[in-house]
């Protein structure tokens, strides 16, 4: 069985650095980006099935990278995990799809239970996604017939 | 909680006769049965929806508590506080978007409006966040204060504003703080040493305290932020030239205010070179664990995380002499208070002699008053790093500290500080050789109200009773304190100390004594001053205390009843009565802060709950006030929409059951697959023996157990329950029924979550047995009740008492209770359930008799001791305390 695959994004290279041996501990592939456009590029190449997202980052606008994963990889959840939030911030990146906006510091168990949810949520919608292919597949046979 | 695996799911054929029935694509038809892909995405919503319900609910209690002891407010506190919740609304929101499958336009309104007016009450006092380690003294500006710190806020504003003599200096800041604790992964391991602390066990909290700051101290600074603390030490020694030597001191958030000095809580390394630096920080960063910072948070109830530290380093000034400023005399309005001693400040602060002091007249600056020293040794720097303690030179040893010029310098400062600050200050200071002055600190300094001056009434105490009365000795906090003598010389009679409480007598006052707060009725010492930390301490927490009372300890016998009257300096053999309000008022204008306003005002659209009863007909959307309202008018709406309880033909044809239980609840049962077995065709009702959910038959079991009375009116002979209720022959269950009160359970073969919303009170229970103890969990969750908050909170302390007695982890929160028990065998967790079932039922209308303290302990042993019946058939209940 694969294993779920979590992108870091974040340009503290020593804060990730330290986030990745937690992850992999609970059997998560864990990869890094440390830039936006490195992320968005992982996005577009590789399955992300979960993204660790930080808004500050010096290349592309977080925010910027939140909507077009969403736009490209609709299935992949994003988790926003930031030192410098606001409400008007929190609800923007919300709006835009995040699944989860958590401030810094974070304890790493409540991260990883929101990692926990951000997988269920995308095999649930994964599920309906194949069911309504099926049903669709049944129902043009139904019409040919 | 992952849901059961794949094999569980409903067989191939059930799904396509399903899609053929309803031919759209992946829609539910109004009253059609729903798919269990449907089902699970609704339930997924649903307990999405549950979580952030509860999350929001602390954060609420959270900040309903900062209202009522509002000391260690930070607008960083605020801001995150907030975001947080809005997140956590938001969610709740979207989730029951996706539960009801529609958008509430009115809901969404309302909720941006409440979103939009906290974000232009946060603006308005907008913190500035910083990407820096360490910022220079010069940089910093008053926007920062939660970014460095009080202590290098104010010294930057009288440096950079006022134009006052401060040493160059750097503050190293919070990020530099988050840094070093995300680094080395401190905060959850250091909560875990917290939480099997015991604070009223000595031994316990020094134990914790060691632990914790060892940990610290054992631990690495990471390189980028060494690296930025060795350059800032280097750019600032090429401004003042070599050698430069340091002061790093505390700087926290929230320290140096009003209502919390944390003075001398906090270590201040002197004295340091370059390669002592990062271990200086670490020491510093480690004192907010020492045992005394320990006592005073836990009796001021601040918690940790509100408190990131700071630290402030200056460039060591070489005193020859150093002092304490009072802008203004506490005890002495018209008066301005100066204490001075040779060497570096520590000595004196720390109260380990008496310093020379002066009283000038506020207005005029003249002198009233000065007093010698009977100062000895004095703390200087060392060659190396560090401070050595010398003899003070017999020619200085005859001289005063301060000449008249100096004093006339502090009275000028005292003036330009007060008429700045608005506020009285306490202000640390040196003077070098040349008798160039420096500041190194400045706090306010809270004024207290002293009470009448005729006192106890003097003439009526015989003079035999006069046990001391000392020309020289001070008041360091007025007031009058009586009870056993007690003679303190090292920690060994600390720990001595008489727990019912007494007078401390001491030569010198130790800051351990601070475990004793709450014990100690009043204390004598022969040496310090009213401007030590131990003063400051005793004054913020009222503890009558003389100073400077020399011979104090030979005059005053141990285990001897006495009476201090710290007012008058007097301490009296026996007990005497004093008249009322011998002991100081705090002028708190903490309340009157913008800080403290600006919280009002947040919590005022977040907390306050207006749409209580769901029957009613103002519980809509657009009655929504506040965050609270939303919450709960989503709760309410998304249980509607996972039972589907108003459309009767989908409850019908649901997978909604209602199950038959000898216990005067209604409960609904939902299937999402091997939860129910051998049904019948149309069967709408389930027996308990058709639950196949393991966890659920457990929590059933205990819920049926023989002896535990769900229902029930508490015998009338308790007068209380009369008095709550206006009729004698209430029937609260009736009443909950009408407030429609339902139960409902969501369970799968290895899954429960339960949940009882009854009127004014919600429990939660939510575990999942696997096939490893490691996936063995059960979640607990309690809030509310129908009678008053202490009674609520009593119930709540009798749930916690219970738990914690069964190996449950437990936090208790007002009327809010949090548990879960974790990786347990499988046995051990289904008797757990069982337990609680029965908790559930015995805790029902507990809350209404909750009377006293010691109500919690005597329901708490009869159900630990398996008496489940607590008010018996025949309507007595045993004798009650």
């Amino acid at each position: 069985m694969t294993r779920n695959s979590i992108l870091l994004v974040d340009d503290e290279e020593a804060f990730v650095r330290s986030l990745c041996p937690t992850l992999e501990a609970e059997g998560y592939e864990v990869a890094v980006a440390l830039g936006g456009h490195e992320a968005l590029q992982r996005v577009r190449s590789g399955s992300v099935d979960v993204m660790i997202l930080d808004m500050l980052m010096p290349d592309v606008d977080g925010l910027e990278v939140l909507r077009r994963t969403r736009e490209v990889s609709p299935l992949t959840e994003v988790v926003v995990l930031t030192g410098h939030g606001s409400v008007s911030a929190g609800l923007e990146a919300m709006r835009l799809g995040a699944f989860d906006y958590l401030l810094k510091p974070c304890e790493p168990d409540e991260l990883l239970d929101r990692i926990r949810r951000a997988l269920e949520k995308k095999a649930i919608e994964e599920e309906r996604g194949s069911s309504c292919r099926e049903s669709a597949q049944k129902r043009d046979l139904g019409q040919r017939s | 909680m992952p849901l059961d695996p794949p094999r569980e799911r409903e067989s191939e054929k059930g799904r396509q006769r399903i899609s053929q029935l309803f031919g759209r694509i992946g829609l539910v038809r109004v009253g059609g049965e729903p798919t269990i892909q449907e089902l699970r995405r609704k339930y997924f919503s649903f307990k999405e929806l549950l979580n952030a319900n509860n999350e929001a609910l602390r954060i609420i209690a959270d900040l309903e508590e900062k209202l009522l002891n509002p000391e260690f407010l930070t607008m960083s506190y605020q801001r995150t506080r907030c975001t947080r919740i809005a997140v956590e609304v938001f969610k709740i929101i979207r989730n029951l978007e996706i539960l009801a499958g529609r958008k509430d336009a009115t809901l969404e309104r309302i909720f941006d409006r409440l979103c939009r007016e906290m974000e232009e009450e946060l603006g308005r006092s907008a913190v500035v966040d910083t990407k820096r380690f360490v910022v220079p003294l010069e940089e910093i500006r008053p926007e920062m204060r939660d970014a460095v710190g009080a202590k290098s806020t104010n010294l930057a504003e009288m440096k950079n504003v006022l134009g006052l003599p401060v040493p160059e200096g750097f503050a190293i800041t919070t990020l530099a703080y988050q840094r070093f604790y995300e680094y080395n992964r401190l905060a959850g391991w250091i909560n875990s040493v917290k939480m099997s602390l015991n604070i009223h066990d000595p031994s316990s909290v020094r134990a914790a305290s060691e632990r914790i700051q060892g940990r610290i101290l054992e631990a690495e600074v990471p390189q980028d932020l060494g690296e930025a603390l060795l350059q800032a030490y280097r750019d600032l020694r090429r401004r003042c030239g070599s050698p430069l030597r340091l002061a790093v001191r505390s700087s926290a958030l929230g320290e140096d205010s009003v209502q919390c000095s944390f003075a001398g809580l906090y270590e201040s390394v002197l004295n340091v070179e370059e390669k002592g630096l990062l271990e200086a920080y670490k020491k510093v960063l480690a004192s907010k664990y020492s045992v005394r910072a320990l006592y005073y948070k836990a009796n001021k109830g601040i918690r940790d995380e509100d408190i990131p530290m700071c630290v402030c380093c200056l460039r060591m000034v070489d005193a020859s002499a150093s002092g304490v400023l009072y802008t203004q005399d506490p005890f002495h309005p018209d008066r301005i208070f100066v204490t001075a001693g040779w060497g570096l400040g520590p000595s004196i602060v720390l109260g380990e002699m008496s310093p020379e002091t002066y009283v000038l007249d506020k207005k005029t600056g003249s002198l009233l008053e000065k007093r010698r020293s009977n100062q000895s040794v004095m703390l200087v720097s060392g060659k190396d790093a560090g401070t050595v303690e010398l003899p003070v030179p017999r020619d200085q040893a005859d001289e005063a500290c301060l000449n008249p010029a100096e004093l006339e310098a502090l009275v000028q400062i005292a003036r330009k500080l007060e008429a700045h600050y608005g506020f009285p200050q306490d202000v640390e200071f040196s003077l070098d050789e040349r008798g160039r002055l420096s500041l190194l600190q400045t706090r306010p300094l809270a004024p207290v109200r002293t009470p009448e001056t005729k006192g106890l009434a003097l003439a009526d105490v015989p003079e035999q009773a006069v046990l001391l009365r000392a020309a020289e000795a001070e008041t360091a906090c007025g007031g009058v304190g009586s009870g056993l003598s007690h003679r303190v010389k090292d920690a060994a009679d600390l720990e001595r100390f008489p727990p019912m409480g007494g007078v401390l007598v001491a030569r010198r006052l130790m800051p351990e004594w601070i475990g004793l707060l709450g014990r100690v009725k009043a204390i004598v010492t022969e040496v310090g001053s009213p401007t030590g930390h131990m003063a400051s301490i005793a004054r913020e927490f009222r503890v009558p205390m003389i100073v400077n009372a020399r011979g104090a300890v030979e005059k005053i016998p141990e285990g001897i009843w006495v009476t201090v009257d710290a007012t008058h300096r007097i301490v009296y053999r026996g007990r005497i009565e004093a008249p009322e309000n011998q002991n100081l008022q705090e002028h708190g204008p903490i309340k009157e802060s913008p800080v403290y306003k600006s919280l009002a005002f947040l919590v005022s659209r977040i907390a306050p709950l207006n749409l209580t009863n769901p029957r009613d007909r103002s519980f809509r959307a657009a009655s929504c006030k506040t965050l609270h309202d939303i919450m709960r008018f989503c709760h309410e709406e998304a249980i509607n929409s996972m039972f589907a309880f108003n459309d009767t033909q989908t409850l019908r044809k649901g997978r909604v059951f209602r199950l038959k239980i000898p216990v005067p609840l209604s409960v609904f049962v939902v299937d999402l697959g091997g939860g129910l077995a051998g049904l019948g065709e149309k069967q709408k009702e389930v027996n308990c023996d058709q639950v196949a959910s393991i966890p659920f038959r457990a929590l059933l079991e205990g819920m049926t157990t023989e002896g535990v009375r769900w229902a029930g009116h508490v015998p009338i002979g308790l007068r209380d329950f009369v008095s709550v209720f206006a009729n004698t022959l209430y029937d609260p269950l009736k009443h909950e029924r009408e407030l429609g009160a339902r139960s409902y359970a969501i369970v799968s073969e290895r899954y429960v979550n339960f949940s009882s919303r009854l009127g004014y009170h919600f429990s939660t229970v939510d575990a999942y047995c696997g096939e490893t103890s490691n996936s063995n969990y059960i979640t607990f969750r309690f809030k509310g009740g129908a009678a008053s908050q202490d009674r609520r909170e009593r119930r709540a302390e009798f749930i916690a008492r219970v738990l914690k007695a069964r190996d449950f982890w437990v936090d208790q929160q007002g009327d809010l209770v949090n548990a879960n028990y974790k990786k347990y065998s499988l046995e051990d967790t289904l008797a757990a359930l069982a337990m609680l079932g029965r908790l559930m039922g015995c805790a029902r209308q507990l809350d209404v008799v909750m009377e006293s303290p010691a109500h919690v302990e005597y329901f708490a042993n009869l159900f630990l001791n398996g008496r489940y019946d607590f008010f018996g058939q025949s309507g007595s209940s045993g004798s009650l305390p």
